[in-house]
């Protein structure tokens, strides 16, 4: 042998792969380590898990619906209650500590109790935006909470393909409980306190080791769950590092990146996709981003998707779609639910 | 009495009942009907009118096909608006279905099933007109169609104080056209008619004139 190299395929090479391709014919991106015609899908995560969610059930695979909204709900009423935006009613889990802990839920004695009182209305800080208007009281949140744990467990429990979209590495938490928030007290609900609420950007070995706890406990409730991990492409709204936005998005998306790599390589049941590549890959020239050039055009996550099941069906041949697939969510035009964007009401202009 | 009676592809039904009561009909009847749905985006209410609905059959000419579309409450005595969105299955199963739900999405649903739906939109403007109006419900499935969604009479009451609250008056279809596990009994399945009066094969949920001629019956009986 010359070298190494030269026996390598032309996927290794920028100018064969890249520089002397369209860009819509950049392919071999993805080569997936198992089937997902095979067993059931359930989807968390940040915003960008929900086009997932939606594509997957569009395409007639099984995508899990755990927390269905009553009969003759209109979608409308369904999206601002977050009933089928996910596969439970978790709203956007936009960290690891927040897979985590919502997955100790599940499956450990651990509780977080912690409720958010705002004008008599009661928020949870795991999904502070999940009813509208709050909840009415506190045994109306605990029941609420509740349910959602049941349907999370047993649909984990049931066994599934669990995709998760690794979003944000900023995080606020309660210092004195360890409790990550969803959201910065104070911005959907809740009061800041800065004696107890503390801003936490999560390193690289934080956001591995919440990752590896939550694969643990996944494993732990089936153990023929696989999990396949994504990167959101969507940059952060804003930041609380003093570093400016762009470049802490690049740190946050860098650590994220780092870690869905570390956590799948060597590990037949968890997988990557690279829709982050594919999103903010400089081949793609941003023109998946809307003029804001953070919200991801519908055409950017057709084109994901596209190289999804094509590189799916290479590897596994044409998908195999199950007759009794789940309940198909509506396809509309409106813009993911994405709770991190309230955030813009709070910057200066 | 100037009744009309607007509604989805169930008025099939009810244009072969009225026919068969035509001898014993002293109202000017009229059917507006538009089948398919969905009703909502076909059919737009503005005030008292409904555009979009054509008029499918006159008691007075025995005809339809005028070419009219725009139905106007206030030309009428009476309105029925008959069966569309008024499914009491589906009613039934949403309310069991909620009591597990928050308070917060419980009353915006309870909204959505029946004071926010199409019909009971028209209604309040009829009635605010002082336009007497009858909200009737859809026939229920007939029997031998397999469904989760089963008729429960809190679906009723739910519907009939809803249509209360709007001064509206409720019907549904008679107890004895009913089977005993709440379905509409077979004999009024055979030679189901939908608008187009074309029968079709395992048609649940259409029914036939004579069923059309037992609603007919009942709500000209209640005028």
């Amino acid at each position: 042998m010359q070298n190494p190299y030269v026996e390598l395929e032309s996927s290794a090479f920028w100018r064969s792969a890249v520089a002397d391709r369209s860009c819509f014919d950049v392919s071999d991106l993805w080569v997936p380590k198992f089937r997902f015609d095979r067993m059931p899908i359930y989807t968390a995560g940040s915003c960008f898990a929900q086009h997932f969610g939606r594509a997957l059930s569009k395409a007639g695979l099984r995508w899990i619906d755990a927390e269905q909204a009553p009969t003759g709900s209109s979608e409308a009423l369904k999206r601002k209650f977050n009933y089928g935006i996910f596969s439970t009613r978790t709203a956007n889990i936009y960290t690891t500590p927040m897979l985590r802990q919502w997955l100790e839920l599940c499956f450990t004695d651990t509780r977080y109790d912690e409720v958010w009182e705002t004008d008599g209305r009661f928020y949870d800080p795991l999904r502070p935006m999940i009813e509208p208007n709050g909840f009415a009281s506190v045994e109306e949140f605990n029941e609420a909470r509740e349910r959602t744990i049941t349907a999370m467990r047993s649909a984990l429990e049931e066994g599934c393909v669990f995709v998760f979209t690794l979003g944000l590495t900023e995080s606020w938490m309660n210092k004195e409980t360890g409790m990550h928030y969803a959201a910065c007290p104070g911005t959907q609900a809740g009061t800041f306190d800065p004696k107890i609420h503390v801003f936490k950007n999560l390193s690289y070995p934080e956001t591995l080791k919440n990752l590896r706890a939550s694969i643990k406990l996944l494993k732990k409730a089936n153990k023929r769950n696989k999990i396949l991990l994504t990167v959101s492409p969507v940059p952060l709204t804003a930041t609380a590092s003093d570093d400016h936005v762009l470049v802490a998005t690049t740190k946050s998306k860098s650590i994220l990146r780092s870690v869905a790599a570390a956590a799948s390589s060597d590990n037949n049941g968890i997988d990557y996709f690279p829709s982050y590549e594919i999103i903010t890959g400089a081949p793609f020239r941003s023109m998946w981003f809307e003029p804001n050039m953070r919200s991801v055009r519908q055409e950017g996550v057709d084109f994901v998707m596209k190289n999804f099941f094509r590189e799916h069906e290479k590897k596994f041949g044409t998908l195999r779609v199950p007759k009794a697939s789940g309940r198909q969510i509506e396809e509309n035009n409106d813009d993911v639910v994405c709770e991190e964007v309230l955030l813009e009401a709070f910057g200066r202009v | 009495m100037r009744v009309g009676i607007v509604g989805n592809s169930h008025i099939g039904a009810l244009k072969f009942g009225l026919e068969a009561l035509q001898d014993d009909c002293n109202h000017e009847v009229s059917l507006w009907a538009m089948p398919g749905g969905p009703f909502e985006d076909k059919v737009k209410i503005d005030g008292l009118s409904l555009s979009g609905l054509p008029k499918v059959y006159s008691s007075s000419t025995a005809d339809g096909g005028t070419g009219e579309d725009v139905f106007v409450g206030s030309d009428y005595d009476v309105v029925v608006l008959y069966a569309q969105s008024l499914r009491l299955e589906g009613i039934g199963q949403g309310l069991k279905e909620v009591e597990k739900c928050t308070s917060g999405f419980r009353d915006a649903y309870l909204r959505e099933i029946s004071v926010e739906r199409f019909a009971f939109q028209y209604a309040k403007n009829l009635t605010a007109a002082s336009v007497r109006t009858i909200i009737h419900a859809a026939p229920l499935f007939g029997e031998g169609f397999v469904s989760r969604k089963t008729f429960k009479g809190e679906a009723t009451e739910f519907l009939r104080n809803a249509a209360a609250s709007l001064s509206a008056d409720f019907m549904m279809q008679p107890e004895d056209t009913i089977s005993v596990d709440g379905k509409t009994k077979a004999e009024f399945l055979t030679g189901s008619k939908h608008l187009d009066e074309r029968s079709r094969e395992n048609d649940f949920k259409h029914m036939n004139a004579e069923f059309g001629r037992r609603i007919m019956k009942e709500i000209l009986r209640k005028l």
